[in-house]
């Protein structure tokens, strides 16, 4: 995409964002545009048009004070400290969507970057926990928050999991993709979340969120900066405007969805029929009177959609979340079913004599 | 500031309670929707909608083993305003006995406001407040919501407080030992809202003389003295009690189950303005909360006070004791805050802490008849400390003491694995992590994976429970019970263990809420009950075929193995916790059948 397209895109929907905008000029959010080919990992961010815009560079510093306090989390160990005479180092993110996910791309320049890529062999040089901290909020009220740990000249990345898994939650550690490269001017860090991780988030209509990234520079004893609030004060982060896709996006994004979630359960139901029916392992009874018809039932419904999920059409989707979520978590729907099942059974004391 | 509100300019400033209908008005309201979720789910019950796994069920179906503690619940959503709303419940019979009304404990989940990250963390994010379901009440007017200001104000004798200022605005510190603060002991009428859901929660506890069978029951809704629905309640009472919960990787193992910060014995009266005989009271109704929840080994906590004045702490100590006992705790092995490090006067002076640890071994060893008598060190020490410590422990561990400390990756082991023999690790459950300390002989639990906090109940029935099991830890120990006022500093800090948007780095950390009259449950301390029994159930499961296997026939055997094949592919981080529970109910009985052939 030419890089005036974008800026136009960009300041559009900079201009729609604002007039809507009720909170202060600081507050405003950072626009999420719908990108039809976004670019997938560092190099080829820092080749496309996207890191010509301005991004978010919007970062302050980590108040010491509170950083110090940061001591006390048992879960993660930071390097916090800060030497006054260290210089400001620049922190920019930029992120975009399509119907295949949402992309995040951080570049954090870092003038003592070859210094700090040299010293790496020593297990216990600062370089080794630079670190970011992305936060995000799907949503403003009642969404699960999430946090993941990136050190981006180790090629780490640790998640932690502050919802449980269940049919509405599930840990990002199994989807993301994170890849880090050293740029001549610091280090590029490109993050990957498929709709698959977050599918009832899928911002068909557009959508805000919150987003955070916190940088912490201990080889250069920089301290912390944010670019929205401390860690895990979700109320203080930045918030990001998803730019609502077209009706040929919305359209694309729908079937790409619907149609992993269908690949995902006809993947789920061909194992659950294996090891269910199975009279040695599994329970022939429940899976015949109870799964079998279940699985039965999704299939048809699929089907009925047309043989071919790449031929499905606009007129005969079904709602994304509602269906997507009965694919996607089969596996969760064959638990409720058995627990559902066994229940029945307790019940009926008579059949266990 | 927070100002304090008395009840009837609440009452008209936050238009919450319904008003209360006219004296001539006995028309029968409207009956209202009833729907069956499960107690324990991630998914939050909110008052504007229903939940994806709600079901329009009249019955509410549960299992339970002898003995056991198990919750249902269920949502009203009235199509009309239900003023004083009762509810109660009646014996529940089966064909081969009752289970007495009074075993069954109706309680009102209060949805109030807390911290914006509430539900899911225990880092404080004061900058946003959300709607979130928490305690356990039987009268729902002990805490007020106002839900323009989006604040929770909380009956302190006749008066409503605000418990929902930032640090700023505190004028005081909210002394939880002796203000006047009271649930009502029994389920008290309820004013319901037209289109507002209202959770009922609802434990049965079975007694364990209960032959099996199944018991059939109601939860009836009255109004105005006339019965306006009901709820059936059907509990499968099992064959069997469930046996203390062992470890997973090795069935003769305790799987000790303790908590931080569950003694106020420690406490100075004449620095609370109360009396021993009131903290004892207060003692003697924490020991009772956590024996229901499944807590097998509280810390003996006053041990750590020795050093300050040895005569006066061993005979807290054993007051402390006396009253776990009575509780019915185990105390093999001992679990104590003993310190085994040198306290800022002893520095300089080894043989001062050589003697305080001599004492201290002696006044502990006068309460039991056992070596297993653990004493602790510093928390999360970094490497300067660790180096103190290992001195000193080797002292300790000349007299038989054991040593349990908080650790950390890359650090304890490496420098003192060879004296620890309980690492308390700091962070989510690891199994590379316990197969290191294990490779020592050392017991493993955590903390802060994740802290109290939290209100979701899942979280702790997953992390204290099955997931933790499966990674093969030896020990539930997290920090902490509740948010103690600090015993000098509690007045200068203004806390308040109520008030979640004080600011700093964490939420309050409450399982429950301490009150004079007893501890205030909370759905996050019902999802940690739930987790041990979790442990419980595949205890009994494994005890189950190993008895199989050592005494059956081969279908006895070849049973017993499956069970133990499936118990391991069941994964604790991500299993439906509900459909496990079940599965290995299914699977004792299997086995137990196979055993009868």
């Amino acid at each position: 995409m030419k890089l005036s397209i974008i800026l136009l895109s960009i300041g559009l929907w900079a201009a729609a964002i604002s007039a809507r905008a009720v909170t202060p000029a600081a507050e405003i959010p950072q626009p999420c545009l719908f990108i039809d080919n976004a670019p997938q990992g560092v190099f080829a961010w820092e080749q496309s048009d996207l890191v010509r815009t301005p991004g978010n560079s919007r970062f302050v510093d980590y108040a010491s004070g509170s950083a110090e306090t940061l001591v006390l989390d048992a879960t993660v160990e930071r390097s916090v400290s800060r030497d006054a005479e260290a210089n400001p180092r620049r922190t920019t993110v930029w992120t975009v969507w399509n119907e295949r996910g949402w992309y995040i791309y951080i570049r954090a320049e870092e003038p003592l970057v070859q210094n700090l890529l040299d010293t790496l062999v020593d297990p216990k040089s600062p370089g080794r926990s630079e670190m970011y901290e992305v936060f995000f909020t799907p949503g403003l009220h009642e969404v699960p928050y999430y946090q993941m740990m990136i050190y981006p000249y180790v090629e780490k990345v640790s998640h932690v999991d502050w919802g449980m898994p269940h049919r509405n939650y599930r840990s990002l550690s199994s989807y993301v993709k994170v890849e880090s490269q050293p740029l001549k001017v610091g280090v590029g860090t490109f993050i990957f979340v498929p709709w698959e991780a977050l599918y009832e988030r899928l911002p068909l209509e557009g959508a805000t969120w919150r987003l955070s990234v916190i940088r912490w520079m201990p080889f250069a004893k920089a301290g912390g900066v944010t670019m929205g609030g401390q860690v895990h004060e979700t109320g203080r982060f930045c918030l990001l405007e998803f730019q609502p896709p077209t009706p040929e996006q919305k359209l694309r994004a729908r079937q790409r969805l619907l149609r992993s979630a269908w690949f995902s359960f006809q993947a789920e139901a061909k194992a659950a029929e294996t090891s269910w029916s199975d009279a040695k392992v599994g329970d022939p009874l429940f899976f015949e009177n109870v799964l079998e018809p279940e699985i039965e039932k999704q299939r048809a419904f699929g089907l009925n959609l047309g043989e071919d999920p790449y031929q499905w059409k606009a007129d005969t989707l079904p709602d994304v979340t509602a269906t997507a979520s009965e694919w996607f978590e089969f596996r969760y729907k064959i638990s409720e079913l058995r627990t559902a099942y066994l229940l029945d059974k307790r019940m009926s004391i008579d059949g266990e004599k | 500031m927070n100002p304090t509100i008395k009840p009837l300019s609440l009452h008209l400033a936050l238009s919450l309670a319904v008003a209360p209908p006219g004296a001539a008005d006995t028309r029968t309201p409207e009956k209202p929707d009833l729907y069956a979720v499960p107690a324990l789910s991630s998914i939050p019950r909110m008052p504007d909608r229903i939940p994806s796994d709600a079901v329009t069920d009249r019955t509410l179906r549960m299992t339970a083993a002898k003995g056991e503690y198990e919750p249902v619940s269920f949502l009203i959503h009235p199509r009309s305003d239900l003023p004083k709303l009762e509810m109660k419940a009646t014996a529940l019979t089966g064909q081969s006995g009752t289970i007495p009304a009074e075993e069954i404990d109706i309680k009102l989940v209060k949805v109030w406001y807390q911290a914006g990250t509430g539900w899911y963390s225990y880092f404080a994010d004061t900058a946003r407040r959300e709607l979130i379901p928490e305690l356990l009440l039987n009268d729902d007017s002990l805490i007020r919501v106002d839900h323009e200001k989006k604040e929770n104000y909380l009956r302190v004798g006749k008066e409503y407080r605000s418990i929902s200022y930032p640090a700023s605005e505190a004028t005081e510190g909210f002394n939880y030992l002796v203000e006047p603060v009271a649930d009502s002991e029994t389920l008290q009428p309820v004013n319901l809202k037209a289109g507002q859901n209202q959770q009922v929660w609802i434990t049965v506890r079975v007694p364990k003389e209960t032959p099996e069978g199944v018991y059939q029951g109601e939860v009836q809704l009255w109004h105005n003295g006339k019965a306006l629905d009901a709820v059936k309640l059907l509990v499968r009472v099992l064959p069997f009690e469930l046996p203390d919960p062992k470890t997973y990787y090795n069935l003769e193992n305790d799987y000790l189950v303790t908590l931080y910060s569950t003694s106020v014995l420690t406490y100075k009266p004449e620095l609370f303005g109360t009396t021993a005989k009131a903290l004892e009271s207060i003692q003697t109704k924490i020991f009772e909360n956590l024996r229901k929840h499944n807590i097998s080994h509280p810390r003996l906590s006053t041990a750590g006070m020795y050093a300050i004045n040895a005569p006066e702490t061993v005979a807290l100590m054993k007051r402390e004791f006396a009253l776990m006992k009575a509780a019915g705790f185990s105390t093999k092995p001992l679990i104590t805050d003993g310190w085994s490090y040198p306290k800022p006067n002893e520095m300089d002076n080894p043989e001062r802490t050589h003697q305080r640890i001599d004492g201290l071994d002696t006044a502990l060893r006068e309460l039991v008849d056992h070596d297993d008598i653990y004493v602790s060190s510093w928390d999360e020490a970094g490497p300067d400390r660790i180096r103190i410590m290992r001195e000193v422990q080797e002292y300790t561990a000349k007299h038989g003491l054991k040593l349990w400390m908080t650790t950390h990756k890359e650090r304890h082991f490496e420098m003192a694995g060879y004296l620890i023999d309980f690492a308390n690790h700091g962070g989510f459950a690891d199994r590379e992590n316990v197969r290191q300390w294990h490779t020592v002989g050392a017991k493993v639990g955590s903390y802060a994976g994740p802290h109290t906090g939290p209100e979701n109940p899942d979280v702790f029935r997953r992390w204290e429970g099955f997931a933790r099991y499966k990674e093969n830890y030896d020990a539930s120990f997290n920090y902490k019970y509740f948010s103690q006022l600090h015993s000098t500093l509690w007045k200068k800090n203004k806390q308040n263990v109520w008030n979640d948007f004080a600011g700093g780095t964490f939420r309050q950390f409450n399982l429950v809420y301490p009150t004079p009259a007893g501890m205030i449950d909370t759905i996050a301390w019902e999802g940690f009950r739930e987790g041990i029994d979790d442990v419980r159930y595949a205890t009994k499961l494994k005890q189950e075929a190993e008895r199989a296997i050592r005494e059956g026939d081969v279908d006895a055997r070849l049973a017993a193995k499956k069970a133990l094949m499936k118990l391991e592919l069941m994964d604790g981080r991500t299993a439906d916790l509900n459909h496990v529970r079940q599965e290995m109910i299914e699977s004792i009985l299997g086995i137990r059948a196979a055993m009868k052939k």
